[in-house]
């Protein structure tokens, strides 16, 4: 297929405003820019349930067709389309409501979560590694305490807050961090030990809660995040 | 190739997953899955995939390959998808003849290709290549379309035969897509269907479709199989020599298992009269 064939029918697709794609009939052409607009809505719509809640499933539609028309999907993994839209909503600077881009993020989040693989990608040698579903977040709003029926942006947090994500029994859990503690398990994630995590803390503060972190990592791998 | 002794299978949808798990018999012999919707993932989805395929042989089909594609390979994903494929004990591997991947954008829907020479090569060349890279055998399927590249210079039996030949690979007959395609395209499916390599069929995909309020016919997957597309499916089995094994597709408005297992049913009927005649 001829390049500059290929490149008109990807702005037919995608574009806001395109020139009409003259490799196929009026007809077809629009019914091919709705399925595959469709197709894309439908990949990121269901995921985000709280969302389409707190803005209105219109709302979420618009923001998928800017995402389409600014930043088209990169992963040939249908499941993944809701993590490539929730990178991009948190790029923007104007959302419907404040708290959208933490929403979209935290629904996405726990998608990741839900599917992160079973084995694989944790930390180095140290004994203390972390568990291949775990992720850490960072929020302004405490869309984690938001529940299904909640239909307004939470008040902000005071400051941003660190929040782990994991999986147990197969379902998402999650847990708010000190910075400190949030700063060590992103050591461990890079595969250091817990003890090279608070010696790159030490480089970082003039004191370090190493008490208080340890606690915090020891709950964390009394729940699973850790291993 | 070798066909498998497989007969009726069904595809496998997260939404019908536990009710399948659930039940103590089944019309399905086997299962199909997309392997997009598994790979590198774990927790429950990968769990039921594993019950269903500790009980049921699984045959894997892709939705994304994009083997029109000009976009240099994905290697990376190949690999990780040849190594969920031995995972599964997979005897072939399938994908769709139509484009999904336009100039580095994911499209998640089956567009259609000018069916031309070119087209052709292009198409067997990676073929070849993703069989190259899988160690295993290869087959495309014919897609619905709703509309034609004007570029075009065959008709899409020629396509798909010159493909298969070009390639030297099997095919994966949708019969729904024919009928489907006859429909928008006014042709007569039963030509369309005597013009294809039958000799190289690995598998029947059969599903339902929606029509559009111009009476454009959609493969939505969302619909039980219709009159007329069993009996181009009957039409199909006579025209064949071998048996190979038939999916019974659903993706959309997925009712309870009872009525699948019905429609898994009607198909054995009608391969077991065509048999008997």
């Amino acid at each position: 297929m001829q390049a500059d064939l290929e490149e008109g029918l990807k702005q037919w697709l995608l574009r806001r405003d395109p020139k009409p794609f003259e490799g196929l009939d009026e007809r077809s052409r629009r019914l091919y820019r709705r399925l595959v607009r469709r197709s894309l809505l439908s990949g990121v719509k269901g995921s985000l349930p709280m969302t389409c809640r707190l803005v209105g499933e219109a709302k979420v539609g618009e923001l998928v067709a800017r995402w389409i028309e600014e930043s088209p999907p990169q992963t040939r993994l249908y499941w993944r389309l809701p993590l490539e839209f929730a990178e991009w909503v948190r790029s923007q600077e104007e959302m419907p409501h404040p708290c959208v881009g933490d929403l979209v993020h935290w629904e996405a989040v726990k998608l990741d979560v839900r599917n992160a693989p079973d084995e694989g990608a944790s930390g180095g040698a140290e004994e203390w590694t972390l568990d291949p579903s775990a992720r850490l977040g960072i929020y302004k709003y405490p869309v984690f305490r938001m529940g299904r029926e909640d239909e307004e942006c939470p008040r902000p947090l005071p400051g941003p807050t660190f929040v782990v994500v994991f999986r147990r029994e197969e379902r998402p859990m999650w847990r708010v961090l000190s910075g400190p503690a949030a700063q060590c398990l992103a050591q461990i994630a890079e595969g250091k030990s817990v003890k090279e995590g608070l010696e790159f803390l030490g480089g970082l503060y003039e004191e370090v809660p190493e008490e208080e972190i340890l606690e915090e990592l020891q709950i964390l791998r009394d729940r699973g995040a850790l291993r | 190739m070798e066909i498998p002794e497989l007969r009726v299978g069904l595809g496998f949808r997260l939404g019908l997953a536990e009710e399948l798990l659930g039940s103590k018999t089944s019309a399905a012999s086997f299962l199909e899955i997309a392997p997009e919707n598994y790979l590198g993932v774990g927790g429950r989805r990968r769990r039921l995939l594993d019950e269903a395929a500790e009980r049921w042989p699984v045959v894997c089909h892709g939705l994304c390959g994009d083997l029109a594609g000009r976009a240099p390979l994905d290697r990376d994903l190949l690999g990780e998808l040849k190594v969920f494929l031995e995972s599964l004990g997979a005897r072939w591997y399938s994908d769709h003849l139509c484009l999904t991947h336009l100039g580095g954008a994911e499209m998640h829907e089956l567009l259609p290709l000018p069916f031309d020479e070119e087209t052709v090569r292009q198409v067997a060349t990676r073929v070849r290549e993703v069989r190259e890279v899988l160690e295993l055998p290869m087959a495309v399927e014919n897609v619905s379309a709703y509309g034609r590249m004007t570029k075009g210079t065959m008709t899409e039996p020629e396509f798909v035969a010159a493909v298969v030949a070009e390639a030297d690979c099997d095919l994966l007959l949708d019969v729904n897509n024919v009928y489907v395609n006859a429909v928008n395209f006014g042709f007569d499916p039963r030509e369309y269907i005597r013009t294809m390599p039958l000799d190289r069929v690995v598998e029947i995909h059969m599903a339902g479709h929606t029509e559009e309020e111009d009476g454009l016919l959609l493969d939505t997957h969302a619909r039980p199989i219709v009159g007329d597309v069993y009996e181009l499916f009957r039409f199909t089995l006579e025209e064949l020599d071998d048996r190979p094994p038939v999916l019974l597709e659903r993706d959309g408005n997925i009712p309870p298992l009872a009525e699948l297992e019905e429609e898994m049913e009607n198909l054995l009927s009608i391969m077991d009269e065509v048999d008997a005649s």
